[in-house]
């Protein structure tokens, strides 16, 4: 634990110092020990909201049983269910620590990165999301801890030279044609905010925001060119904008806090006989965000908040304005204020919010009192699974897909190389191929989901969908049709679907309605697995 | 000329619509081997139509089709191109001579000659008149059709509220659900005019099919007994709650039903038989259904091209009309003919029209609509509109109106109230019954 820290730390004032805004802060934070461990960032977490839950006086759900807790925090960290050797061994585990032991396990685990590329292409790319360069470069960011200033400076400015850091350049390329899509996309991804309103008048809905705030955003893009694979930036041009008076007004590089940049003069940039420093528009861009950290800092806790706990504490997630208040005061702000000051360490950051007593409450409400809002954070929400950890879970439920322990000969291969997970990444790939297919025919995860008939219809009567429960392909299938006793099938069932061990009650109610299925026992298995992998609790994560 | 004033009465109006187009059919021989065919007084048809429920049914010509040839001929005039123009049943009215069906029949139509709206690429295009509503980045509009098919869908039907045809593959684009989600999406037919899915599979019995629905439902409900976010799982629940009922209107689809002289007026063609499906859908109560038709972008050769696909829109159309008002569906059924835009005056060096949208056209029947209203004027030579301008949200205004919903209501993206009709979109009333 301690040694994994160490080296985030270390690894932040590696990539600090070639951002030259926020050096000095790392460097004081960590020469003053002031960045503290994930564990206490949770416990302060759960300080803010052990004072909003008793202020609005709501008793919190109780704690998520220890298999449901497994299986959410192995879909968030590696976006798979967990095998049912993973659920016997953290279920055996008697220890008080193995919550947090296992929290430390899937993050330092090969498949976190994996995992946690995707997740981050979906929230910086949305709609051009799903390139492999990209999606590959950002799993190497969160292989290495690279902070997340670091990686906005990347794909703002570069350096894009490298075929690794390549791929970096793609945020701005696939928008570049469309500078106000790209003002209004790094605004939303990046500062959780929406200046689109005020395109054509002040923001209607939001004092916050003018005209000028939009141009103002537009004004830093507008030089950029691109959209054929190489984006640029010219040394002149301008913004101009009819405002509301119908007059035509230039518009001024104003950042969302309100800080205005002046282009410097000719004479401003020449000193001496040396030549002058060209001026990037967009390199005041993010010289200011960083600068006025809140912005930046906030959209993105906000949002890694939303992924893991189903709602942000800012909602909408690109809404964060002085009339949408947090929900739980003081949080938000004091989290991000952390994460800035602490070397924008991700991996720290996702390790708090899972160690929270926020993220591990059940998702069952047994209390009498109505339901809480969902701003009270008092219970887990039911969150859809995304695309990709459906496919995904649905050939590792089914026994499509295989995730093994290394063997013997390939433990040594790679102690002998000294990297270890090797295998568990070929496997994780492979299985991902697999779901590229499979996953088009799913609902997309979003913020208001709703359920297709398209998606029933597929999972009802496509080929595809009846052959991965079939014994031919399952082997979950091949094996269940070979059990006798049918209180152990269906608890195995159970166990490989639903990642839970069955109730008693459960038990039979699933033995009777399978020995009203007839005597053909491989058929009856194969219906089973079908309506475990498409009831509700395997759709959601809980 | 002395056409239709959209603010007067429509001349001719028939007090009995069927008693007059019989009339018309007998003098238009040939068009109909026999005329007592299909009359219907069987089957759904008498229910739905006695329901209320208002259908749509969205025929998109995908590319731009020409209003020259069609809707707005301008013969003799240098832009006109070489189709004379004909008389319609509407006094003062012509459409091109490729349209002699329809042209019988423009008594039940109402056509707008005068849609301004900008955009020339069909994407772009495509989506402003798609949804009625210039693009903006942060809301993501849905399709007019989508929003149709929400407001008139019937409470727990098991029909899709909206099937959407789409087979050829030029221009081919799905109606987008914007911030509805995927709950309203409809039910796309692209590969084959049998939905996908729908038949049992393989090897499977019916019964053990229903069976593991039935464990599949009842597990699902226990699991969401006390659980935070329950709504979740009612829509997961009711979105297969639908499967089996869609498993059974397969039939609706399968035009083999319909008796063969039906299916020969339609006209073998493509467009004829998804025409003929989507009747039998909108009959059945389908709520919303659109049919796509390709090819229309006539860069080259666009006289060629109109002389061969302007003479199937025009039979398939006719029969169309002609048997949704014998059904007694065409008062409850909006007929909508629209395209992304439509084809230059100038007619270039390889006999091709290009994009237009400063002046074009677009037509209606049925539901709401006043028939043989014409609205709007293009100048002598169909450069620029002189009268009744209208625009993308102007269109969508009029169409909403006409099956009877309310502008003003609102839905929500997030948190901002968005209006069915945009703010300043103005309906056409003149062409609205």
């Amino acid at each position: 634990m301690r040694r994994i820290l160490s080296i985030a730390v270390l690894t932040s004032v590696m990539y600090a110092t070639t951002s030259n805004v926020l050096a000095e802060d790392v460097k004081a934070a960590v020469a003053h020990k002031e960045i503290t461990p994930p564990i206490q960032v949770a416990a302060k977490i759960d300080g803010f909201l052990e004072s909003h839950w008793s202020a609005n006086k709501v008793t919190p759900a109780k704690r998520a049983e220890d298999a449901t807790f497994l299986r959410r925090v192995t879909l968030d960290l590696t976006g798979r269910i967990p095998t049912t050797s993973e659920l016997d061994r953290f279920l055996r585990d008697k220890s008080d620590n193995k919550r947090r032991e296992l929290i430390d396990r899937l993050m330092n685990g090969p498949e976190f990165p994996l995992h946690f590329g995707n997740v981050l292409d979906q929230m910086i790319q949305t709609r051009y999301a799903g390139n492999s360069a990209f999606v590959d470069y950002l799993r190497r960011n969160v292989r290495d801890s690279k902070p997340w200033d670091v990686v906005f400076r990347e794909l703002m400015l570069g350096p894009w030279e490298t075929d690794a850091l390549k791929p970096a350049s793609r945020f701005l390329d696939k928008r570049a044609k469309a500078t106000d899509v790209l003002a209004i996309d790094t605004a939303r991804v990046f500062f959780g905010v929406d200046v689109s309103c005020a395109k054509c008048h002040d923001h209607p809905l939001v004092d916050d925001w003018k005209q000028e705030h939009f141009y103002g955003m537009v004004a830093f893009f507008n030089r950029t060119t691109g959209g054929k694979g190489k984006v640029g930036e010219k040394s002149e041009g301008e913004v101009t904008f009819l405002g509301a008076d119908g007059k035509e007004q230039t518009a001024r590089m104003m950042f969302l806090s309100g800080r205005v940049v002046e282009e410097p003069t000719a004479a401003a940039t020449k000193s001496g006989n040396e030549k002058p420093r060209r001026f990037s528009r967009r390199e005041q861009l993010v010289n200011v965000a960083l600068q006025q950290k809140v912005f930046f800092s906030r959209a993105i806790v906000n949002r890694l908040w939303e992924y893991l706990v189903g709602r942000g504490l800012v909602d909408p997630v690109d809404q964060m304005h002085s009339a949408n208040d947090s929900a739980v005061p003081g949080l938000l702000e004091w989290l991000a204020d952390d994460f800035a000051t602490s070397g924008y360490d991700l991996h720290r950051l996702i390790t708090a919010i899972v160690s929270s007593r926020a993220y591990q409450l059940s998702s069952l409400w047994e209390q009498d009192s109505p339901l809480p809002n969902s701003s009270s954070f008092a219970a887990a929400r039911l969150r859809p699974l995304s695309r990709r950890q459906l496919a995904f879970s649905l050939l590792v439920a089914t026994g499509n897909a295989e995730l093994t322990a290394p063997n013997e000969v390939q433990t040594r291969v790679e102690r002998y190389a000294g990297v270890s997970g090797i295998q568990r990444i070929e496997q994780y790939l492979t299985i991902e191929k697999q779901t590229a297919d499979l996953m088009r025919s799913f609902d997309m995860r979003r913020s208001e989901f709703h359920s297709s008939v398209a998606e029933a219809l597929f999972l009802s009567n496509n080929p595809t969908a009846q052959e991965l429960v079939t014994a031919d392909n399952s082997d979950l299938a091949a094996r269940l049709g070979k059990i006798e006793d049918t209180r152990k099938l269906v608890t195995m069932a159970v166990r490989n679907v639903l990642s839970r061990p069955p109730s008693e009650e459960q038990v039979v109610q699933l033995t009777a309605w399978f020995t009203r299925q007839g005597d053909d026992r491989q058929q009856a298995s194969e219906q089973l697995i079908w309506a475990l992998v498409t009831s509700a609790e395997f759709r959601f994560n809980h | 000329m002395t056409f239709l004033s959209t603010n007067g009465h429509p001349l001719n109006r028939p007090l009995h619509r069927r008693g007059v187009l019989q009339g018309m059919l007998a003098g238009s021989a040939g068009v109909f081997g026999v005329g007592n065919v299909g009359i219907a007084k069987d089957t759904a048809t008498a229910k739905s139509a006695e329901s209320g429920q208002n259908r749509v049914l969205f025929i998109w010509l995908a590319g731009g089709a020409s209003q020259f040839e069609m809707w707005d001929p301008k013969t003799s005039r240098e832009t006109g191109g070489p189709f004379r123009s004909i008389p319609t049943a509407v006094p003062g009215y012509h459409v091109g001579e490729l349209m002699p069906k329809l042209a019988q029949q423009m008594d039940k139509m109402a056509v707008v000659r005068s849609l301004n709206t900008a955009i020339t690429a069909h994407g772009p295009a495509a989506d402003l008149i798609s949804t009625g509503r210039p693009k903006e980045p942060a809301l993501d509009y849905p399709e007019i059709g989508v929003v149709l098919a929400r407001e008139l869908a019937v409470q727990g039907s098991k029909l899709p509220d909206y099937v959407s045809f789409f087979l050829s593959t030029e221009g081919r684009r799905r109606p987008a659900t914007g911030f509805m989600g995927g709950s309203h999406a409809p039910m796309l037919l692209e590969k084959s005019m049998r939905p996908k899915d729908i038949d049992l599979p393989e090897g499977l019995s019916d019964l053990r099919h229903k069976e593991r629905e039935h464990l599949r439902n009842l597990l699902s409900s226990e699991f969401a007994r006390g659980r935070v976010g329950g709504q979740l799982v009612s829509g997961y629940n009711s979105a297969f709650a639908k499967v089996r009922g869609l498993m059974q209107s397969k039939g609706l689809f399968d035009i083999e039903q319909e008796p063969v002289t039906v299916r020969e007026r339609y006209g073998r063609t493509a467009f004829g038989q998804q025409c003929l499906a989507a009747r039998r859908l909108l009959e059945a109560g389908v709520p919303m259904v659109k049919v796509a038709r390709g090819f229309w972008d006539s860069h080259h050769d666009n006289f060629e091209s109109h002389r061969e696909l302007t003479p199937d829109f025009d039979n398939v159309l006719s029969v169309l009309l002609t048997d949704l008002d014998e059904r007694g569906l065409l008062d409850s059924t909006l007929v909508i003919v629209l395209s992304e835009f439509g084809r230059t005056p100038k007619i270039n060096k390889d006999v091709g029209r290009d994009h237009y949208a400063a002046a074009w056209s677009c037509a209606f029947a049925g539901c709401g609509i006043k028939g043989g209203a014409v609205h709007g004027k293009t100048d002598a030579d169909g450069k620029t509109v002189v009268d009744g301008q209208a625009n993308a949200s102007d269109i969508a205004a009029t169409i909403y109106r006409a099956v009877g919903i309310d502008l003003q209501k609102e839905y929500h993206s997030g948190l901002r109230p968005v209006p069915i009709a945009k703010e300043d979109a103005k309906p056409l009333d003149g062409i609205l019954a």
